[in-house]
């Protein structure tokens, strides 16, 4: 990571040049608005570290994109998994779940348990409880920037489905960014789309039915963006 | 204050909007009382199972109220529906009014185009507050959801806002 380019009330402008994101989020964690700047080949680093920094309440926005937080929406009662079984392995920085989200060790799985990291191939609870709910293995993640299009890599197939879903970490609500175009190995969506509202780099890919499967069945919301993005995202005038 | 929910579509979530508001005036510290003069009488169904108490002397008093039955004696009508299904209805109140659409989109480009439609509609009401498809609400469990807490301060007169999104950044409950 480099210096920070300047400062300002509390405010960071970072050039993610580095793929250590621990240690980027790590130092700005503290400040109260950052703008971070993804090269075209950190961007799975920069929206793991601009997720991780919107939960935590820092003000973030990625290469221009309205600043914003994720609002904390916490459950009343407890989500309880028995069926799922979690690797705990947090390799990316969003790879964690509201204690509120209740699913097993897999240390000593049950039999017949949905093993999140065996029977779903990363450790990534909020996906992997997607993956569980509509029973397939199929995920997203992006890895590099191609000009105005972000680029995730396809990890199984991807049919009829339209939309990457990413849950945030109380799993009441989501980010939803629309596939601009798929093929056998990866997926486009639009940058802007994606930098509106950073929740990580892992994504389910779900057809429409799907997505309402999973709001009624896991009880979560989709609100989309603030009236900022929307307008960034030069659809409303 | 006497506050009227109603609309003319079913199964649009009045009598959700209605319980919601009552629960979260509640919650907010205002005496609350709740009349149900629907035609399906779920709220008054739901109260008495609940043991829901009137209060004599109520800051607010929500009613669940069929279109026919606006007398207009109210203070403030809510006027709750789904965008679809606007043009069905009317808002002829001379009233403070505030429109809910309820079980927005939750596909982000669908949702983006609707805004424009409801855009047009924002001038003609004192808010207009835009509620997400929320699985909880869905399965009749009457938490956790912003925009509906938001309309509940609007109405107790602590919060002015034109237009309500489903994304709300200051929600209440949130402690970093």
């Amino acid at each position: 990571m480099n210096t920070p380019s300047w400062t300002l009330d509390r405010r960071v402008e970072v050039i993610m040049d580095t793929t250590e994101a621990s240690r980027v989020f790590d130092k700005l964690r503290s400040y109260k608005e950052v703008v971070l700047y993804p090269l075209p080949s950190t961007l799975k680093e920069t929206l793991e570290v601009g997720g991780a920094l919107r939960e935590s309440g820092v003000r973030t926005s990625i290469e221009g994109s309205p600043f914003s937080i994720e609002p904390r929406i916490r459950r009343e009662e407890m989500l309880n998994l028995p069926g799922v079984a979690l690797v705990w392995d947090p390799r990316e920085l969003t790879w964690n779940m509201d204690t509120k989200v209740k699913v097993e060790d897999a240390l000593e799985p049950k039999e017949g348990q949905f093993v999140i990291g065996r029977d779903f191939p990363i450790t990534d609870p909020r996906t992997g409880v997607l993956a569980y709910f509509l029973k397939k293995t199929t995920f997203v993640q992006f890895k590099y920037q191609k000009e105005v299009l972000s680029v995730g890599e396809v990890n199984g197939t991807i049919r009829d489905e339209e939309y990457l879903i990413r849950p945030n970490r109380w799993m009441t609500d989501m980010a939803v960014v629309k596939i601009k175009e798929a093929e056998k190995d990866q997926v486009t969506v639009n940058s802007r789309e994606l930098f509106c509202r950073p929740l990580g780099s892992v994504f389910v890919p779900v057809n429409r039915k799907e997505m309402f499967d999973v709001l009624i069945g896991l009880r979560m919301r989709s609100s989309h963006f603030s009236l900022d993005c929307i307008k960034h995202l030069g659809e409303v005038r | 204050m006497k506050v009227y929910v109603t609309g003319r579509k079913g199964g649009t979530g009045k009598t959700m909007v209605a319980l919601y508001l009552l629960i979260r005036l509640k919650i907010m510290g205002y005496r609350v009382d709740f009349k149900d003069l629907s035609d399906n009488g779920i709220a008054g169904t739901y109260l008495r199972n609940v043991g829901f108490r009137r209060d004599p002397k109520p800051h607010f008093i929500i009613y669940d109220i069929k279109p026919s039955a606006v007398d207009g004696s109210q203070d403030l009508t809510i006027l709750v529906t789904e965008l679809p299904f606007i043009k069905l209805e009317q808002w002829d109140w001379p009233t403070k009014k505030i429109l809910v659409l309820n079980k927005a989109t939750p596909f982000p480009d669908k949702f983006i185009r609707q805004l424009e439609e409801i855009k047009t509609l924002v001038p003609e009401f004192d808010s207009v507050v835009i509620v997400p498809f929320n699985g909880f609400l869905f399965n009749g469990e009457l938490i956790n959801e912003p925009a509906l807490d938001r309309l509940s301060q609007i109405v107790a007169g602590k919060a002015n806002d034109k237009l309500v999104l489903p994304f709300i950044e200051e929600v209440s409950r949130q402690i970093y």
